[in-house]
């Protein structure tokens, strides 16, 4: 069975993994391109600079970074597009196109049960499809952990940057597949499932972006106290920044930030340079302490990676656990 | 065969309902183990609902279908896999398959003259009827549905697939139900009779024994026909042609047996009338 799973969809297959080569040879040849413009000299040099100074002197590396932002970008897209593509058209027709085209009436004639008919096919594509997710995931994070692209490390956790890493990815590509064929049963038609795959993909991690992800734990305020500015130098460069304000003096964050702004306004009129002691008096006289931002630290990048797996894996799993029952609902 | 065999296929006031109305209605029968059965019936008269139904790809609205055994299903449109060579179909029957003949599949393409490498798409209508046929005989099937089988074939196709099947049901006892609205191309394969109207069940049994139970009359308009039951008359001029169940002896001096698709004709007529 494994045989019949394979032989019905490896052109596609061998499609996906074509467009997964070329992406992740794009990402690796740009990347060691990058890190031939360090000289080992200037790597060690880097090092002792501030993270957001970062090889300020390597020209060369920046003219080129700046030169391949746009290719980047592009093969970012793609990667996150590979779960996309993979569920509308692999999970989509799967089983629309049997209905179309009635060979369903031949398949499940046949002596093996409905249910192995579909859980066979199913583990077969969704391991060739993670194994491709795998591969473009794990370039990515190689490109931003190597040496040529730190700065990209700091953004990881950042939107369009978390969705292209591995682990976030393969739980898009499980969910993709898994809608896909959850659409493919339930329309039996092969182009209304793949719409419905793409809008739902994009739809489903877009929310996920906009309203899940940035409360998966409590973001932290990060302040810098108006009389101690020199500690802007020591933000954390990973972290992902969810809105800018100010905080209190029990170090909460102020949301309200037009009044914020309305008191600072006051305090900067006082006679005196912004930041000297009248002024920071003044500000906590309103109740601020410094500026801050509502963040997650980038060490939760791993945390967050898991969690949105866990998040679509699950969603995928409802997903085939749905298109099982209904397969044995219309058929015995 | 004795009844103590029991039944290769069994209906129990079967029914389908799509969207309100009734494919199939109040369906009851019972077909022995080894016989051929020909369904027939009017386009729309329920018989690929009532294989498919058998073959348990859908679940009856009401009522129940038993089959005995393992069921080769052929459906109407002969799906099959376009993609596939006729070997990977094979191969494909044997994957999915707990019971496989390989070598009797093989047997059968090369004496259908199927290419092995051939594409599925590229093979005409008739040829594709005939590797699905393969398919379906290839797992040894205790019971063997086949709706429109020797519907794209041309004729000596048609013989040779009747020979194939018959081949077939003399050396397994494999039970045969085949459909098909061209009765002449049944008459000498099947044994039994199985006759759908408009969902119902309109007359089933042994092909001799209803032929026996049956009579064509040509006798003056008018006539008396005693207590026998008219199932069609066509009037002429002068004289009447009917065809009649028998209440009792044939005392009927002009009367002669009707031909099988007589037969078939006259009920599927009637119920056109009604």
């Amino acid at each position: 069975m494994i045989w019949v799973a394979w032989r019905q969809h490896r052109a596609v297959l061998l499609s996906l993994a074509a467009y997964a080569v070329v992406f992740t040879g794009l990402v690796v040849f740009m990347h060691v391109r990058l890190a031939s413009q360090l000289d080992a000299e200037e790597v060690a040099a880097c090092f002792g600079q501030a993270p957001d100074r970062f090889c300020e002197d390597a020209k060369g590396y920046w003219d080129l970074r700046a030169r391949l932002f746009n290719l980047d970008e592009l093969a970012r897209a793609a990667v996150f597009g590979f779960a996309a593509l993979a569920g509308a058209f692999v999970g989509a027709p799967m089983f629309a196109r049997e209905w179309e085209q009635r060979t369903h009436l031949l398949a499940l004639s046949q002596s093996i049960s409905p249910r192995r008919w579909f859980t066979t096919r199913v583990a077969v594509v969704l391991a060739a499809t993670v194994l491709g997710a795998a591969l473009l995931g794990a370039a990515q994070w190689w490109a931003t952990m190597s040496l040529a692209a730190p700065l990209d490390v700091w953004k990881r956790l950042q939107p369009r940057y978390f969705e292209a890493q591995p682990v976030a990815l393969i739980g898009y590509t499980l969910f993709a597949v898994a809608l896909g064929i959850a659409a493919g049963l339930l329309l039996r038609r092969t182009l209304p499932a793949m719409a419905v795959t793409l809008v739902g993909v994009l739809g489903a991690v877009y929310a996920v972006r906009m309203f899940a992800r940035p409360n998966y734990t409590t973001p932290v305020v990060a302040t810098i106290p108006f009389d101690d500015p020199a500690q802007s130098a020591s933000i954390d460069p990973g972290r992902w920044s969810l809105a800018q304000g100010f905080s209190d003096l029990d170090g909460r964050f102020v949301e309200d930030e037009e009044a914020a702004y309305e008191a600072l306004s006051r305090c900067e009129q006082l006679p005196g340079e912004p930041g000297d002691a009248r002024y920071v008096q003044c500000a906590a006289d309103s109740g601020l302490t410094g500026t801050a931002n509502l963040v997650h630290p980038g060490s939760r990048f791993w945390a967050f990676q898991f969690i949105e797996f866990g998040l679509f894996a699950l969603a995928a799993a409802a997903l085939i656990a749905l298109s099982l029952w209904w397969l044995r609902k219309r058929s015995t | 065969m004795g009844s103590d065999v029991g039944f290769a296929v069994r209906a129990n006031r079967l029914g389908m309902r799509y969207r309100g109305t009734w494919a199939l209605r109040d369906c009851s029968f019972e077909l022995a183990p080894g016989t051929v059965t020909a369904l027939v019936g009017a386009n729309g008269a329920g018989k690929s609902t009532l294989l498919v139904l058998a073959a348990g790809l859908r679940r009856p609205t009401e009522g129940t279908v038993e089959v005995r055994g393992d069921v080769g299903f052929v459906a109407q449109e002969k799906p099959l896999y376009r993609g596939f060579t006729v070997a990977e179909t094979l191969r494909f029957g044997r994957a999915t398959n707990l019971t496989w003949d390989q070598d009797y599949a093989e047997h059968l393409v090369g004496a259908a003259r199927l290419p092995l490498d051939a594409k599925v798409g590229r093979l005409s209508g008739g040829h594709r009827a005939r590797l699905a046929l393969v398919l379906a005989l290839g797992r040894r099937p205790d019971v063997l549905l086949l709706d429109e089988p020797l519907s794209e074939m041309d004729p000596v196709a048609r013989e040779a697939t009747a020979g194939t099947l018959m081949v077939a049901v003399a050396e397994t006892g494999v039970t045969v139900v085949l459909s098909s609205h061209v009765i002449a191309e049944l008459d000498g394969m099947c044994d039994h009779l199985l006759l759908l109207d408009r969902g119902g069940v309109r007359l089933a049994g042994d092909v001799d024994e209803l032929i026996d139970a049956h009579r064509v009359v040509v006798a003056a308009r008018g006539a008396d026909f005693g207590d026998h039951e008219v199932v069609t008359a066509r009037e002429g001029e002068r004289q009447v042609t009917a065809l009649l169940r028998l209440a009792g002896p044939p005392d009927l001096p002009e009367a002669s047996p009707p031909a099988l698709h007589e037969l078939v004709v006259a009920y599927l007529r009637t119920g056109e009338a009604a």
